[in-house]
């Protein structure tokens, strides 16, 4: 069973032997075990079907303990009267209060059934907001409350830079090794970096997701292998920083998925040598089912082999500049986090004033927790979202309350019998309140079940990008939420009619004669219900509106390229195979032929990082005839390309020409801008003909000629604004910097639709090179779509939310107002015998309808402007106070207020004088 | 004569006591019936009855036992000694017939058998 199913079984099994104790102990004894046991097989069974026939279950099996076992029980209490026994429960002062809380319940029972569609109205009203709020508590609670799968996760930090520019980089080596060897706080410093391989030499050769890690690593997170052994704490590998490699043989650490899906998980494994990126590799061990780095955790992906990386202490405390490795520590017992933050602090000041950083570089370090770090992004949107059913079942409760209510009215005799009786204020309270209270739960119960069914359909639906989704379940925590929410919601509705009730005059006599008309304060309060509801409403709806705004202006963003018709896959060229630049480069020469050979293919083009996934990194430059001051350079994020890519990515030139075929090695080196590049750096000069150099600290300059400037392309998201930007031709970027590409995205832009692209594209790379697979191939559109998932997935549920409230706002108004022209129809009859015509007793209703809409409206708009800021965190493009929202909500509300106002506005109307005169 | 008077007596008492329990429950019968080849546990004869009734009637555990629990104090059920094997739940109990709910169970079934064949003289369904 998969953890959502499994965690809802075991749910539902622990609610189903809370409810066996309904029956008698004899029974529970005698038959316990056998019955707990038969329903395991039963909902095993269900449980091989649907979602459908899995609630059909529950439900069944529910209603069956309920009713079995009240009967069980209600059986023993007559046998033992029947003896003339009264059980000890009911004797003694506690006993009183069972027995009274027993009799209040059975009595609430009783009264609404007797009421069955109050009661299902009700019911339903609250099961939607309780069961919408346990969904996204779940949620939450899965993605922001529940540990992470290490077992000392709390202890676990992460270690991160920051300098001019970047408020939040990786580690370098060199300050890798200064902070594992000088920091006091902190054990077991370690760095990794993620990637991927090619892993050949049993079956087809397979891209598979590899990190490096520093052994380290394996006792900060406590991995415990399946099989084998861990890696060794020497063992190494030199990482490829563009010096010749020096290893031939790689131990590695194998994940469990790829160790069943390739290998049938084949226990001879672990021993076996296997190729990895034309090397030999030893499998040493096999990862846990289920393992995930931090930094998968985020990704949503697993790593399927993790190799060492091994560190040349003298050599790599000199690399300073590649901030490329996530790095994690443990917090020593002892210190806390602030201490160990503290540390790192000082230490990194420290290196600047050695001298290792120049002083305008503003270079620091600092710590945050690991689970931080994980559920940090998309904790505002989750709670917004919980904000925002939060409001939805102050709406229903709100509605539950009127409907209590108008209740009141009819049971006004009941009461009003029950007082003369002799029952205390506090007693008759006690009674409604119990009876509200029972309400809430069967609507938590029912709510329950709702969850269950949200919560699968939120992680099928939800986007990847949200870490931990998967994770969320139905387990005791959000049976225990949603337990108090219930009962706390039959407070909530149930004290304002239980109070109103138990202390207001008797207008009503015992005979049952309406003695006043006298209302106007019980109407008062369900007018204030009404107007508190409306005003929730509003946040609700405004909130909706913003998001769907917010994402309608990410999606109309320009990502400065076109992403239709654009089928890109990603190459990573083994280092065995291809050692030098002029492998690397005759490559992707001979591959782009073919796949430009291919019909219905325009464009194709290598390039070295992916637009609208994230960050590629930042490099100094320096631009000709222009001081350079250290620690602050010029700095713009690098492409490498080849000559065709602006074609093939439908960039446009603003200025000069894209690069051509004669831009190659050994010809004079040139350059490519985008415009925010050009407007930051050479505001009141035309760039074009400048040059600069990316070397800013060695002799040797390599002047590049700036000779186009193109439009800027949205590298991280839609919603970052972009980065100053340089492109190089990749033969060009060799020779400069003497750093080989193995690892390029290509892209094919094709005629038609881009998914139809992949066997041919798929084949043309089979005859370049057959060892090679085609990996992480997509329709660019699709990769664009996908970078807006989260935005979508949030707006979708509040827009949900929000047309619930809508609706149940709607009900309540409805509600209020029917009531109200119900109540007055004696002085409606009245005033039509005067004379009064239709239309003025229309506006007359209407009226009264659109003025509590309108208080409403106004305290929601307040409410929402003075606590919009935390809605901020999820919005683009738009502000809080968007006007053109609050108008348009402003219309919506009205519209839907008239709707509501209306159908009683017309049964108002149709009041018939004489009988309305007549009935009193 | 005597020692058949005396056993004339028993038969008659006895098949009083059978009378006392007819008609039976529908579900009472397939609870019966479906202990009459062997005893099964509360899985087998959930799962009889639905192979009984065509996925008709499945009963849930409170109403199973509550029938299972009447049966038995009306003396037509007992708990059987066999015991569950090594590799099943130990929680499991198997459910037999008593010799008088055997004959209960008969003499439900022949009374529904003169109702169906009254039912065909009256020419409401045809003979089987």
């Amino acid at each position: 069973m998969e953890p959502a199913r499994r965690a809802s079984f075991r749910l539902m099994m622990w609610l189903c032997r809370r409810l066996g104790l309904l029956y008698p102990q004899e029974v529970r004894r005698s038959c316990g075990p056998q019955m707990e046991h038969l329903l395991e097989d039963l909902a095993r069974e269900a449980y091989r079907g649907g979602p459908a026939a899995r609630l059909r279950f529950w439900t069944r099996a529910l209603s069956d303990l309920l009713l079995r076992g009240a009967d069980a029980r209600l059986k023993q209490i007559r046998r033992s009267l029947a003896r003339g026994v009264l059980s000890s429960a009911v004797q003694g002062r506690g006993g009183i209060i069972v027995g009274t809380l027993r009799q209040d319940l059975s009595f609430a029972w009783r009264s609404l059934r007797r009421n069955p569609l109050f009661t299902i109205v009700a019911v339903l009203t609250l099961a939607l907001a309780i069961g919408a709020n346990s969904a996204i508590f779940s949620l939450v609670n899965g993605v922001l409350l529940q540990p992470l799968p290490y077992p000392d996760p709390d202890r676990i930090v992460t270690l991160w830079s920051t300098w001019r520019g970047q408020p939040k980089g990786q580690l370098s080596m060199a300050e890798f090794l200064d902070f594992r060897d000088q920091v006091e706080s902190l054990e077991h410093v370690s760095i990794w970096s993620s990637g991927s391989v090619n892993l050949t030499g049993q079956g087809e050769p397979e891209r598979v997701r590899a990190t490096l890690i520093t052994p380290s690593l394996q006792q900060v997170l406590s991995i415990r292998p399946h099989l084998g052994s861990l890696l060794p704490a020497d063992a190494g590998r030199v990482v490829s920083t563009g010096q010749a490699q020096d290893t031939d043989h790689y131990l590695a650490l194998m994940g469990h998925a790829l160790w069943m899906n390739r290998f049938g998980g084949d226990p001879a494994l672990v021993g076996e040598t296997l190729q990895i990126d034309g090397v030999p590799a030893q499998i040493v061990g096999i990862l846990p089912p289920g393992f995930r780095l931090p930094t998968d955790i985020v990704a949503g992906r697993s790593t399927d082999l993790i190799l060492p990386l091994t560190v040349k202490e003298s050599y790599d405390r000199s690399i300073r500049g590649w901030h490329q490795y996530a790095a994690a520590a443990l917090i020593k017992d002892g210190f806390s986090l602030q201490q160990a933050d503290a540390e790192v602090r000082q230490r990194a000041r420290r290196f600047t004033e050695q001298g290792l950083y120049p002083e305008e570089g503003l270079y620091g370090a600092f710590l945050t927790p690991l689970k931080e770090e994980v559920v940090g992004p998309s904790r505002d949107a989750l709670w917004v979202l919980l904000a925002a059913v939060g409001f939805l079942l102050l709406i229903a409760c709100a509605n539950v309350a009127g409907l209590q209510m108008a209740r009141s009215d009819l049971r006004r005799l009941e009461m009003d019998l029950r007082s003369a009786l002799g029952a205390g204020r506090g007693r008759l309270m006690m009674q409604l309140l119990t009876e509200n209270v029972l309400l809430a739960l069967l609507g938590g119960a029912a709510g329950l079940f709702l969850a269950m069914g949200l919560v699968e359909l939120l992680v099928t639906l939800g986007p990847a990008s949200v870490p931990r989704l998967q994770e969320a379940a139905l387990d005791w925590r959000v049976a225990l939420f949603t337990l108090l929410v219930s009962f706390f919601t039959g407070l909530l509705f149930g004290i304002a009619p239980a109070l109103r009730w138990s202390r207001s005059s008797h207008c009503y006599g015992l005979g049952g004669q309406r003695v006043s008309t006298a209302g106007a304060p019980r109407q008062r309060l369900r007018s204030a219900v009404v107007v508190a509801e409306v005003a929730l409403c509003v946040v609700l709806v405004i909130s909706a509106g913003l998001t769907v705004r917010s994402l309608y202006k990410l999606s109309q963003v320009d990502p400065g390229f076109d992403p239709d018709n654009l089928l890109v896959f990603f190459l990573g060229l083994p280092e065995a195979a291809y050692p030098d630049e002029q492998a690397v480069e005759d490559f992707h020469r001979r591959l782009l032929e073919q796949i430009r050979a291919l019909p219905s293919v325009r464009h194709a083009a290598s390039f070295r990082g992916l637009p609208l996934t994230g960050s590629i990194g930042d490099w100094d430059f320096e631009i000709e005839g222009r001081p350079l001051v250290e620690g602050n350079e010029p700095v713009g994020d690098w492409q490498v390309v080849t000559p065709d890519y602006f074609a093939t990515m439908g960039m446009r030139l603003l200025k000069g020409r894209a690069f051509s075929q004669a831009d190659r090695r050994g010809a004079q080196h040139v350059v490519v801008v985008n415009q925010a590049l050009a407007e930051t750096y050479f505001p009141d000069s035309d760039p074009l003909g400048q040059r600069i150099s990316q070397n800013t600290r060695g002799q040797d300059k390599d002047w590049a000629t700036i000779v186009g400037v193109v439009e800027n392309v949205r590298q991280v998201s839609f919603a970052r604004p972009p980065n100053s930007t340089f492109y190089r031709p990749m033969e060009q970027f060799h020779e400069a910097t003497g750093l080989i590409r193995h690892a390029m995205w290509v892209g094919v832009r094709g005629s038609g639709d881009a998914a139809a692209l992949v066997p041919s594209v798929r084949q043309a790379l089979a005859q370049v090179d057959p060892q090679l697979p085609l990996s992480a191939a997509a329709p660019f559109s699709q990769i664009a779509s996908r970078s807006l998932s989260a935005q979508r997935f949030v707006t979708l549920l509040l827009a949900l939310f929000a047309l619930s409230a809508l609706g149940l706002a709607c009900v309540g108004i409805y509600g209020v107002l029917a009531y109200s022209v119900n109540r007055r129809r004696r002085e409606i009859g009245i005033r039509m015998a005067l004379g009064a015509d239709a239309r003025r007793l229309l506006t007359m209703v209407l009226g009264s309808g659109l003025r509590l809409s309108l208080i409403g409206l106004l305290a929601g708009v307040l409410l929402t402007l003075s606590a919009g800021g935390v809605l901020q965190a999820v919005l683009f493009g738009v502000t809080v106070s968007d006007p053109l929202t609050y108008a348009a909500i402003v219309l919506i509300l009205l519209a839907s207020a008239m709707a509501a106002s209306y159908l009683p506005a017309r049964r108002a109307v149709r009041v018939d004088p004489i009988a309305a005169l007549r009935s009193d | 004569m005597k020692a058949s008077r005396k056993e004339g007596r028993e038969g008659a008492s006895s098949a009083a006591q059978v009378e006392r329990f007819l008609p039976l429950k529908p579900v009472d019968f397939m609870v019966l019936m479906a202990l009459l080849d062997e005893p099964r546990h509360g899985y087998g004869i959930v799962k009889d009855i639905e192979r009984q009734s065509e996925g008709q009637v499945s009963l849930m555990p409170g109403n199973l036992y509550a029938v299972l629990r009447r049966l038995m104090a009306d003396g037509l059920l007992q708990e059987s000694p066999r015991q569950p094997a090594e590799d099943e739940d130990q929680r499991r109990r198997y459910y037999g017939l008593t010799e008088t709910g055997r004959a209960v169970a008969a003499a439900e079934a022949s009374r529904m058998r003169r109702l169906v064949s009254s039912a065909e003289k009256a020419k409401l369904i045809g003979e089987a």
